[in-house]
């Protein structure tokens, strides 16, 4: 081989070296490292409520971590992001795809040229939507994810930060993982035996911890809000049925009385269905059912008017309307009320077993707090003495979700007899604060004097010795 | 025998042995006189106080109204206190005079009821307090000659001098305020005035006295009980009304001179 030809293979040779090792250099995928930890789109929470977990809130919020990752010689290998959960390996292609898929693609970014970073958002929905089944999940999910039962244990997720040749799914280079996240969706349990006793404008309260093991506190909520007096009385709708009779103790979840049921009239309309009683608590304080009214003679039946829910009432168990009557007949009688809530101190209100377990989340009715998970007594604040209200517990676990609420218990705070009130009550005139000052009083004379004598005693002892 | 008896069954025989030691070596004597030359200076007294407490506030109705058994029943209250007392002059052959300040506190609670409502007159959650802090500024004279002079271990003593008290009523919520706003809290003045005996303990182990002495300087070491006359009833200073919360009754405690 001429020689000219040999120099022009060896340069040849020489660059596909070059290119080859080029590819060869290590590719590698590390974050920034003035961002050791991602950014959220929600913000942190504090330190002791692990800032970097994802809570039931958070992702009901759609938030998202922002990670900058930095690069090197990526050439144009994209970059993948896949979750798992902790101990998993996503290096082997096989973990990423298939019915055996034991991580699940969370984001792709093509590389750029030039680029030695790249910003990458990874909505928390995501992290955990693909935590049961990696290989069906595709990123974009919704809040149904959100939803979780079973166990309230936080579930670690690690993220997989990996150069994936388009061919093969090969990783090449090294990639990274990041394991500070895990995720609780479970709200904790409900307290048990939840009690009241009357203070002077508060409750006190007390309960059997919640069997959850992730406790760090307990949420109270009243209603009324604190705050704010009973609402008014409520008169069910009772269409063309005899009137329901109201609630008389407002503002007691559950303990709004039925509507009457409708009658079957004259003319067959149908009674219409009673409503519950106005209850503050968006869950599952439904109003009782009003009875059903007996059917007019003639009539094909009187309705049976049943009360909805509570607004948004997941588990008060209403029945429906029944169907006006066809034709004339006898009014039917009137339902009858459902049972009056907030009647017995501390007793349960009306219906409030149905809520037992339900979830609860109306912000505003918040009246107090108790912190650490062996608090089994608390005392709710600015309630308004006189004013009967429902008040329950919940848990909250270590990420800030609000666990359901306990039975409710219905009370109204009342002026004590303390000391002090029986004793001005009784003609006592003393008080106003340690530094009240007054009229000198002759005493004061023969105190100063005194104090005098005893100084100048006190010197001529010392002088003496 | 268990691990805590048998340290203590060591430690009493170390101190048995110890003593003995002491006495074999320094053959003291307990009374005054003959310590007075190993003895270190002496200037102030030491008393921790403790004793029941009832305030004498239902004194203060002469309608037969008893607020504060109403509240808190006809019990006795605990009292903890302590006094320092500079011995400022020495008259020899009779005993030592000077004055001396006290801070003191007890504190009654009890559950209240409910005022108002279809539960009137029953339990509530809540409890109410009455805090007082007694305090007085007194001259102390303190007759040791019998003790100093004589084989007798008794010391008794007077004092005579100024009382004060703090007081704040409470509930769970806080400090108690009356419909007018008032605060549930005030100072009252009077008098104070007590007679009582201390038995000098250094009678019982004049060894252990000794080394007390040495190490600390604790001079004499005395369990005394007297009977108080603590006259807090606003008439001394002041005029303005002033809760009762004086007490009359027995003190008993520690006292150490140093």
């Amino acid at each position: 081989m001429p020689r000219p030809h040999r120099w022009a293979l060896s340069v040849v040779a020489a660059t596909a070296l070059l290119v080859c090792a080029g590819d060869a250099l290590a590719q590698t995928v590390s974050l920034a490292t003035a961002q050791a930890n991602p950014s959220r789109k929600g913000g942190f929470r504090s330190q002791d409520r692990y800032p970097l977990w994802i809570s039931k809130a958070d992702c009901l919020a759609d938030d998202s971590y922002t990670f900058v990752v930095r690069v090197a010689n990526l050439g144009s290998t994209p970059l993948f992001v896949f979750a798992s959960a902790a101990g998993q390996d996503c290096s082997d292609p096989t973990t990423r795809s298939g019915a055996n898929a034991r991580c699940w693609k969370l984001a792709e970014i093509n590389a750029q040229s030039g680029a030695t970073s790249y910003s990458i958002t990874l909505p928390v929905r995501d992290i955990v939507g693909g935590y049961d089944q990696p290989s069906t999940f595709n990123p974009g999910a919704t809040e149904a994810v959100c939803e979780r039962s079973g166990s309230d244990a936080p579930l670690g997720v690690l993220l997989h930060f990996l150069p994936v040749q388009a061919a093969g799914g090969v990783v090449a280079g090294t990639g990274f993982q990041y394991n500070e996240i895990k995720f609780d969706l479970v709200p904790p349990s409900a307290p048990t035996n939840v009690s009241a006793g009357i203070g002077d404008g508060v409750l006190e309260l007390s309960w059997t911890t919640s069997l959850s093991t992730d406790i760090s506190g307990y949420q109270f909520y009243c209603d009324p809000a604190p705050g704010e007096d009973a609402p008014s009385s409520t008169t069910p709708v009772g269409a063309a049925g005899a009137a329901g009779a109201s609630s008389t103790s407002p503002g007691c979840a559950g303990s709004g009385n039925a509507g009457a049921a409708g009658s079957a009239g004259a003319a067959g309309t149908a009674g219409a269905a009673g409503t519950g009683g106005a209850s503050f608590l968006a869950a599952g304080f439904g109003g009782d059912a009003g009875a059903a009214g007996d059917a007019g003679a003639a009539g094909s039946a009187g309705a049976g008017a049943g009360a909805t829910s509570g607004s948004g009432g997941s588990s008060a168990a209403g029945a429906s309307s029944g169907s006006g009557g066809s034709s004339s007949g006898a009014a039917g009688k009137s339902g009858t009320t459902g049972a009056a809530g907030c009647s017995t101190a501390g007793a349960t209100c009306g219906r409030s077993t149905l809520i037992v377990g339900g979830t609860f989340g109306p912000s505003g009715h918040e009246c107090g707090r108790a912190t650490g998970n062996t608090a089994t007594t608390g005392r709710t604040s600015d309630l308004k003495n006189a004013v009967e209200y429902s008040v329950a517990v919940a848990a909250i676990d270590n990420v800030g979700n609000v666990g359901r609420i306990s039975a409710p218990k219905c009370l109204a705070p009342a002026q004590i007899e303390d000391f002090y009130g029986v004793y001005v009550r009784s003609g006592g005139q003393a008080g106003g604060g340690w530094c009240q000052t007054s009229t000198p009083g002759t005493g004061s004379a023969a105190l100063s004097l005194g104090a005098l004598a005893a100084v100048f005693a006190l010197r001529a002892a010392r002088r003496r010795r | 025998m268990n691990a805590p008896r048998l340290a203590a069954a060591a430690a009493l025989v170390a101190c048995s042995l110890s003593s003995q030691a002491r006495a074999d070596s320094m053959t003291p004597d307990w009374r005054r006189a003959d310590r007075r030359l190993h003895q270190s200076p002496q200037s102030f007294a030491f008393e921790a106080r403790i004793g029941p407490y009832r305030p004498q506030i239902d004194e203060e109705f002469s309608s037969g109204k008893r607020p504060f058994e109403q509240a808190f029943g006809d019990g006795r209250g605990l009292y903890f206190g302590f006094e320092l007392d500079w011995q400022a002059l020495r008259i020899p052959h009779f005993g030592s005079i000077g004055p001396g300040i006290s801070w003191g506190y007890t504190r009654r609670s009890a559950v209240a009821k409910v005022a108002e409502g279809p539960y009137a007159g029953q339990d509530s959650a809540q409890s109410t307090y009455l805090t007082i802090m007694p305090m007085y500024a007194t001259g102390v004279l303190r007759v040791d000659v019998l003790a100093r002079d004589f084989e007798v271990p008794i010391v008794p003593y007077g004092k005579l001098g100024l009382g004060m008290a703090l007081w704040r009523a409470s509930t769970d919520n806080g400090v108690s305020t009356a419909p007018d706003g008032t605060v549930g809290k005030g100072r009252t003045w009077g008098t104070h005035m007590a007679l009582g005996g201390m038995f000098l303990l250094d009678f019982l182990d004049p060894s252990a006295a000794l080394g007390f002495d040495e190490e600390v300087g604790v001079n004499n070491s005395y369990l005394f009980a007297e009977w108080q006359w603590l006259n807090l009833d606003g008439q001394l200073i002041e005029k303005r009304p002033q809760m009762h919360v004086g007490t009359t009754g027995w003190i008993a405690g520690l006292a150490l001179e140093f």
